[in-house]
């Protein structure tokens, strides 16, 4: 085949790597566009790099990252999808049970190395007053399988996110919950939105979740919920952070 | 279609439901590659939580953008791990810059795990997969595999592995590249014969 001859040709194993700073990154994608030399040669070394994450021992994920997956997935799958419940205002109380009916509070160093952050709980309350939105209550109960289920609202902080709302749908048991989100603004590049548990003024880590286009998301939280004072999200750094970075843009209070 | 039916249909088939919002479908695609994403995670950060939450937002990401999948430019498998190293090292370079100054290919290379107990035929067809990999990478020089580890592995740009090998940074685009086709070429004998 022929050489491919411009500027760009030593970035191709650069690239496929993903070795390039992100402004490289762009320009090396827009070159591509009008090089079908550097097309047909990144394709023919993608067949390389591709094999490099085989070669990675295989570690089994955790059984509640599916569960959690699943339990966010059900909910937002659209009602006419194949083998689907029917749409319902709360999560199947059935499904719900099934995301969290084994799930444990993560413990791990990670986890552990969060520490109290009373600033963090006092700018909580501040926002709650700031935004004079009614603190959440407990307005509806789903019955059904023998498991109840309580939809609690949320305080969301309307200075950042004028058009949110938020809801927790808490399981009698509360052995987890499903956080719902509507209206809310995408995060920046790079970020995501992070569910934290509040117990005793400290906030622990819980899970990841973004929205779609129109700001609706759904997070599975596999965290018990007992004694917990508080459901928080924050936006935060893809991966997650390990405490917060902001004042919670939602609040749900919870009573144990 | 009931998720047994899903579970016979290829990657490709079952990503046309997906598309369509199934999530028996998304189960399966979860099934099939969920492992080998959370250990290309794992393997990147060393640390499971951190493994756990790329995971799932790669996952979700993957669900929520699926109409993003393009049949024509590799497999299912392929895509899905291409998402998840690029969300690794947006995680890598954001989060843990510090300590990763401190790592060295030896570091690199000490992140992996043993093994989990095998569970199924799938598992085992995989530790041989991964075993003609390796085999191919040790077919390159040193100083190739060197930046190819730091580069894929560790998230390094290419300006930072120059840095620390104190090498230019040509010599470090060189070697990315030669390195990856001599990786091509050790996986496909026959076509690099032609």
């Amino acid at each position: 085949m022929s050489e491919p001859r411009d500027q760009f040709t030593d970035d191709i194993g650069a690239y496929l790597l993903g070795a390039l700073d992100p402004g490289e990154e762009r320009a090396f994608e827009q070159h591509l566009e009008g090089c079908e030399d550097c097309r047909q040669e990144v394709m023919r070394l993608e067949v390389a790099r591709d094999a490099l994450p085989r070669a990675v021992d295989q570690v089994a994920p955790p059984e509640r990252l599916k569960q959690s997956l699943m339990a966010t997935v059900r909910a937002e799958a659209p009602a006419d999808s194949a083998d689907v419940a029917p749409a319902e205002p709360v999560a199947p109380p059935g499904r719900l049970r099934d995301a969290v009916a084994s799930s444990r509070p993560r413990r791990s160093r990670w986890r552990e190395l969060l520490l109290a952050r009373p600033a963090f709980a006092a700018a909580a309350a501040a926002v709650l007053l700031a935004v004079g939105i009614a603190l959440g209550a407990l307005v509806g109960a789903v019955g059904g399988d023998g498991d109840d289920a309580s939809t609690v609202a949320a305080t969301v902080d309307v200075t950042r996110m004028p058009a949110g709302k938020a809801s927790l749908v808490v399981p009698e048991s509360k052995d987890g919950a499903i956080l719902r989100v509507e209206g809310m603004q995408q995060p920046q590049a790079g970020h995501v939105y992070e569910v934290w548990i509040q117990h005793d003024g400290k906030v622990t880590p819980s899970s990841l979740f973004s929205v779609d286009s129109d700001g609706n998301g759904t997070a599975g939280i596999p965290d018990e919920l007992r004694d917990a004072e508080a459901v928080l999200v924050t936006r935060e750094p893809t991966g997650g952070s390990t405490r917060p970075s902001e004042p919670p843009v939602v609040t749900v209070p919870l009573s144990s | 279609m009931r998720t047994a039916d899903i579970q016979r249909l290829a990657d490709e088939e079952v990503m046309v439901l997906l598309r369509d919002g199934n999530p028996d479908a998304f189960e399966v695609i979860y099934d099939r590659h969920g492992g080998a994403a959370f250990s290309l995670a794992y393997r990147m950060v060393g640390d499971r939580n951190v493994a756990e939450d790329i995971t799932q937002e790669a996952f979700l990401s993957m669900w929520r953008s699926r109409v993003r999948f393009d049949r024509e430019r590799g497999s299912v498998r392929a895509w899905v791990l291409g998402i998840v190293h690029h969300r690794t090292i947006d995680a890598l370079r954001r989060n843990v810059a510090h300590d990763r100054r401190r790592v060295t290919v030896e570091g690199l290379e000490e992140r992996q795990e043993a093994p989990e107990r095998e569970r199924t035929e799938v598992e085992v067809a995989r530790r041989d997969e991964a075993r003609e990999v390796r085999e191919a990478m040790q077919t390159l020089p040193g100083e190739q595999l060197e930046v190819v580890r730091l580069a894929y592995f560790g998230g390094f740009t290419h300006t930072e592995i120059a840095e620390m090998l104190s090498q230019p940074i040509g010599t470090v685009k060189g070697r990315m590249r030669l390195g990856l086709e001599k990786m091509r070429r050790a996986l496909t004998p026959e076509e690099a014969a032609t």
